[in-house]
């Protein structure tokens, strides 16, 4: 288990690094300018600027430089709010989005098991049929549909019981992260659900659970102790991107729903090319990630023996 | 004989799929007793898994469904019992042992855990109690090292090891009745004898009945006491092991012997292999399943089903030839097979 671990750990950094490299040059190699958003800016406070920021060195220089502070965590400062670090930016909004990724993940999750498997042991009747069909609704719909229907049913629904029963957009409360979280979670739920329902049915026709039968298992024991536990492994490797996906990834319903995540950092940051947001952010997302895949790799490794075997040698 | 522990009479199983309706029992019968060793024997198809699967109560439904017959389990009736019932019969009364041990074994689970779930289910044990007890029937099945065994996954014992946690597994809550599901078929020869020396050591000491099922007459013959011949989901012969060797009686149980080599002719003579195919079970022949391929087939084995023929204690046999108005096959392997066999109508 410590070997497995600490293989996927160095395999992280090696991913980790590469992405740094690549992010970094790739923004600098896009044209433009990240200094340029003051019209009215005297050639000498520019001047100024390129200096301040290291623009002036070469390409080399400029690298070297980065990584060393990244080596002591150090993401450097804003180039468009130049009174923020990207550290900050990070540390007050990361926060937020990633309470909403986890509790839309939870949702996913737990949801997709369920339905899926609800889904998977009534096949072909009504449930099934239901099931199905909002899965195809779930994967399809994009979100921010979702978000504006959910929306206008709950201002209405305000409207009518003439107090705020539900909260449509902001950020403070629990009662803010419900429909949120639900939109962001959909899709990932929608997914998951098709995972499981299909796994559950390759699962149930395994010869080893005709066996528990044989055994005189009920079908209760059967279900939770053989097909369930089994059932689950391939929803829990595509846990890591889903985590990521969701914590990261939930820009459109932030915006939709007037949420202060990081989501709105990054897309502002692109259309700006703020050079040390952007690789901040993607360096911070990329090791999030990679810490995730690990952490589901260790998960996987606990539920499936033959993994945990696989690396004892 | 006194009753018989297992009686198996006029059962019919059939499947919805895609093309129709299969009938992949067509009214099989037959019985198993103490401390014997029944062999099913027929070819892919023939509806003996099915046949002990319905035994078990283990047809999937949908698409399967038991529509006629009757499971009789020391006289306790099976066929629409319920699940409550039928929980109390399986793994505890009835040990039942699939062909492919690499699949039939949950992977994720230690083969000790999958052996102390059933005597927990059954037996009432507590973990430790359960656990010394899984312990034991790993050594009784002859797995060395059987403490570090227990705490392993299947993934990491070899065929032949896994085959007899299979067996520790059927025989952990002492069954009465043993099934076997081509217990041999997936392992190689020198791990089959060794596993059907196991059965047969089991069955003495345990006095247990077995109900093999097979496809190999070699292992019939090591192990049977007696057999029954299905084919296209009917019994075709049954009878005592010795008797269907020496004087098989019908030309289906006939034609298998011919197939297989003869070691006193030194090998050469050609096997003789049965021309054509088995019927079509979406709409099995009226008549005898086995005409359309049978060298003596007369023209009423296309339209009427030939009765089984009690020609002597318990030889049984389907074939019109059987009738004493019957005309013998002049010639060929068939012939003077009948003389002296035949009885009224």
């Amino acid at each position: 288990m410590i070997r497995l671990l600490v293989r996927r750990l160095l395999t992280g950094l090696a991913t980790v690094f590469f992405i740094v490299t690549a992010t970094f040059l790739a923004v600098h190699w896009v044209p433009g300018d990240p200094l340029l958003q003051d019209k009215g800016q005297a050639p000498e406070v520019r001047a100024q600027l390129i200096h301040e920021y290291g623009l002036d060195q070469p390409l080399g220089v400029q690298y070297g430089v980065y990584l060393r502070k990244l080596a002591r965590g150090d993401f450097g400062i804003s180039f468009t709010q130049q009174n923020r670090s990207v550290n900050d930016i990070i540390r007050e909004h990361f926060p937020v989005s990633a309470t909403l990724g986890l509790l839309a993940l939870a949702l996913a999750t737990l949801g997709g098991i369920l339905l899926g498997s609800i889904s998977a042991l009534r096949r072909g009747r009504a449930a099934d049929q239901a099931t199905r069909l909002a899965v195809i609704l779930g994967i399809s719909v994009p979100s921010f549909v979702f978000a504006a229907i959910l929306q206008y049913g709950v201002s209405e629904l305000n409207q009518r019981a003439g107090m705020t029963v539900l909260p449509v957009g902001g950020w403070g409360t629990a009662a803010h992260l419900l429909l949120p979280s639900l939109v962001l979670g959909l899709g990932t739920l929608a997914f998951l659900t098709r995972l499981m329902r299909s796994s559950l049915l390759e699962v149930i026709t395994q010869d080893h659970v005709r066996t528990a039968r044989a055994k005189g298992l009920s079908e209760r024991q059967v279900f939770w102790s053989h097909q369930l536990r089994n059932a689950l492994l391939p929803v829990i490797t595509t846990l890591g991107p889903a985590v990521a996906a969701l914590t990261t990834g939930g820009f459109v319903v932030e915006s939709v729903f007037a949420i202060p995540g990081l989501g709105r950092y990054f897309v502002q940051a692109v259309q700006q090319l703020d050079y040390t947001v952007i690789l901040g952010l993607t360096v911070f997302y990329g090791t999030f990630l990679v810490l995730m895949v690990v952490a589901i790799d260790l998960v996987y490794a606990w539920v499936d023996p033959r993994i945990r075997w696989e690396h004892h040698g | 004989m006194s009753r018989p522990l297992l009686e198996v009479r006029d059962l019919r199983v059939e499947f919805d799929t895609h093309g129709g309706v299969v009938q992949a029992v067509r009214g099989v019968s037959f019985e198993a007793h103490r401390g014997r060793t029944l062999a099913l024997v027929g070819e892919s198809g023939c509806g003996k898994s099915v046949t002990v699967q319905a035994v078990m109560g283990l047809i999937p439904r949908p698409p399967g469904r038991i529509t006629a017959g009757s499971v009789r389990l020391d006289g306790t009736e099976l066929v629409g019992a319920s699940e409550a019932v039928l929980g109390r019969v399986r793994g505890k009364r009835i040990g039942m042992i699939f062909q492919d041990p690499m699949t039939s074994l949950n992977p994720t689970m230690t083969v000790g855990r999958q052996i102390t779930e059933t005597l927990r289910r059954h037996e009432g044990l507590s973990d430790t109690q359960a656990r010394a007890r899984a312990v034991e029937l790993l050594g009784q099945v002859r797995i060395p090292e059987a403490r570090t065994r227990a705490d392993q996954y299947p993934f990491q014992l070899s065929g032949g090891m896994r085959q007899r946690v299979m067996i520790a597994l059927a025989i952990a809550c002492n069954p009465e009745l043993l099934i076997a599901d081509e217990p041999t078929t997936a392992l190689d020869v020198t791990i089959q004898a060794q596993v059907l020396t196991l059965l047969k050591d089991l069955q003495r000491e345990r006095q247990l009945s077995i109900v093999l099922i097979t496809h190999d007459l070699g292992v019939v013959a090591r192990m049977a006491d007696d057999v029954a011949v299905l084919y296209a989901g009917q019994v075709v012969e049954s009878g005592p092991a010795e008797r269907l060797f020496e004087a098989p009686a019908h030309p289906y149980t006939l034609g298998l012997r011919a197939a297989l080599p003869d070691p006193t002719e030194g090998g050469r003579r050609r096997l003789t292999p049965i021309e054509g195919a088995p019927p079509d079970l979406f709409s099995p022949p009226p008549g005898c399943a086995y005409a359309e391929r049978c060298p003596a087939a007369m023209r009423a084995c296309a339209t009427r089903l030939p009765p089984l023929w009690e020609l002597e204690e318990s030889h049984r046999s389907r074939c019109w030839l059987h009738h004493a108005l019957a005309e013998q096959p002049a010639e060929g392997p068939l012939k003077g097979l009948f003389r002296g066999r035949t009885l009224g109508a």
